[in-house]
């Protein structure tokens, strides 16, 4: 209870939650939890804020749920892709907000953890609230529920849903770099993985999305023994990376433009582009599979 | 300036194996550096005085702060790891921590370049104070780490060096944070 307390302290900027607890509005967040050891921290945290809390916690709740877009943000943890509702593993639209698990071996154990706040009130858009809102959470579930831990068969999926906003970038990007390395398949330090997510996280926003909150980021992640696979999707006209000046010839190195991608490039094993060019994907394959 | 750094921007861009090569070859580009602080652990008196220009046009020197614990760090909008270290410093100066003052300052001097940064701040979101110093500045810092590459911060506590961070990472970002909170509970026990 007393490092409960301290998250609040660290996060808000008071125990009782500083301006937070001012809100204007109040914000309805729906947490979904197959195993109790988020929701029940969480909410204590955001009730105390100020915040409407509804926790879910097994299959036939979830799938029952109709108003899933009325909530500002819905936090999923779920750890067994068998009690993952249908709907949820199914990419449907009507609950985009829901993690999406795709095709699966019988023997994987499959985890997801997900972060929507497609819903986050755009009229009145607080950047430093979503913010400290995704701060919160990340720092709470890395330091009280994820784990150190070697995956064998277990596939573990992330996915963040947001506005645009680049104040985000550090919170995200920080637990993904030590998520992958927790789960032992890619050191996030000597892979310079951070640089390659740091430029994807920032095409969004800025090329992708023009810095307009209106329009939001998707990050997937997904990583198993083998590998991680990140996707930055942004709701931009996209763009031809063909036309990309080369960098390194010498009439574009004054240009910033093109570095980035090329950067990428050299860090991740794989690099791909949808045709319209607002989806991202990059593979970064394990260095460490000989020791799993 | 530009020319200067090009050199760095050029290992960056064609062989990134080498750079990480020639940084671990090196450990202390990783982490605060003992030897170094123990080298120079006074920051000049010129140093300390030395004009800042902020991007709201407010000057400054670090003189001005000799009593808080100050975060100098060497950044530009061109080089993306710069942006790893701003978020980090954002995160930093978000905790409110007593007398910690976070100074950004650009190493480039054109107009343009400058006028490239206070877009970078502003779209940022650079909350804590941002500017540039003349060359000078610049370069005496970097020659204490014999480094000139970007980003550099040092943590600068009663005039003196508490901390040099060459380069960044999360791990490094975290070392920079952690020292920073320490010095700020030390100092306001």
């Amino acid at each position: 209870m007393q490092q409960r307390k301290m998250v609040c302290r660290k996060f808000f900027g008071g125990e009782s939650g500083g301006n937070l607890k001012t809100l204007k509005m109040q914000r309805k967040f729906l947490i979904i939890d197959d195993h109790d050891d988020l929701s029940s921290g969480l909410k204590e945290l955001f009730v105390k804020l100020g915040y409407s809390v509804i926790t879910i916690e097994n299959r036939d709740e979830a799938v029952a749920l109709q108003e899933i877009d009325d909530f500002d943000v819905v936090i999923t943890d779920l750890d067994n892709v068998d009690r993952i509702p249908e709907a949820v593993q199914n990419d449907d639209e009507d609950d985009s907000c829901l993690p999406e698990v795709g095709a699966h071996k019988a023997s994987e154990h499959i985890r997801a953890f997900k972060i929507c706040a497609t819903g986050f009130d755009r009229e009145n858009f607080d950047e430093t609230e979503l913010k400290n809102l995704f701060e919160t959470i990340l720092n709470y579930k890395a330091k009280y529920v994820d784990e150190v831990e070697k995956i064998k068969n277990l596939r573990e999926k992330i996915e963040f849903e947001f506005p645009s906003a680049l104040s985000l970038m550090h919170s995200v990007l920080n637990y993904l770099t030590k998520r992958v390395e927790k789960l032992g398949v890619i050191d996030a330090e000597d892979s310079h993985l951070f640089i390659a997510l740091d430029e994807a996280f920032v095409n969004a926003v800025k090329h992708g999305n023009q810095f307009n909150p209106e329009k939001n980021v998707r990050i997937s992640v997904d990583v198993s023994p083998k590998e991680a696979s990140f996707t930055f999707e942004d709701e931009g006209e996209g763009f031809d990376v063909a036309k990309i000046p080369d960098p390194r010839d010498p009439e574009n190195l004054f240009k910033a433009s093109g570095r980035g991608v090329l950067i990428i490039h050299n860090i991740m094993d794989a690099v791909q582009y949808n045709e319209r060019g607002n989806r991202l994907t990059m593979v970064k394959k394990s260095d460490k599979i000989e020791s799993i | 300036m530009k020319t200067i750094y090009l050199s760095l921007i050029i290992l960056i861009l064609l062989s990134f194996q080498n750079l990480h090569a020639q940084t671990s070859e090196n450990s202390s580009v990783k982490m605060s550096d003992e030897n170094l602080l123990k080298k120079s652990p006074e920051v000049s008196e010129e140093l300390l005085n030395t004009e800042i220009v902020l991007t709201n046009d407010e000057k400054i020197k670090l003189a001005d702060y000799k009593n808080d614990i100050i975060v100098l760090c060497f950044v530009t909008e061109w080089v993306i790891s710069a942006r790893t270290i701003t978020s980090a410093l954002g995160e930093l100066h978000t905790e409110n921590l007593k007398n910690v003052r976070i100074i950004a300052v650009s190493p480039d001097d054109t107009k343009s370049e400058l006028q490239n940064f206070k877009k970078f701040v502003k779209d940022f979101k650079i909350e804590f104070q941002s500017g540039w110093a003349n060359k000078k500045f610049t370069n005496e810092f970097f020659n204490i780490t014999k480094f000139r590459g970007i980003p550099q911060s040092f943590v600068i506590k009663d005039g003196k060096l508490r901390g040099i961070f060459r380069g960044t990472s999360p791990k490094i970002n975290e070392s920079l944070m952690n020292l920073v909170r320490k010095i700020s509970a030390e100092a306001n026990r």
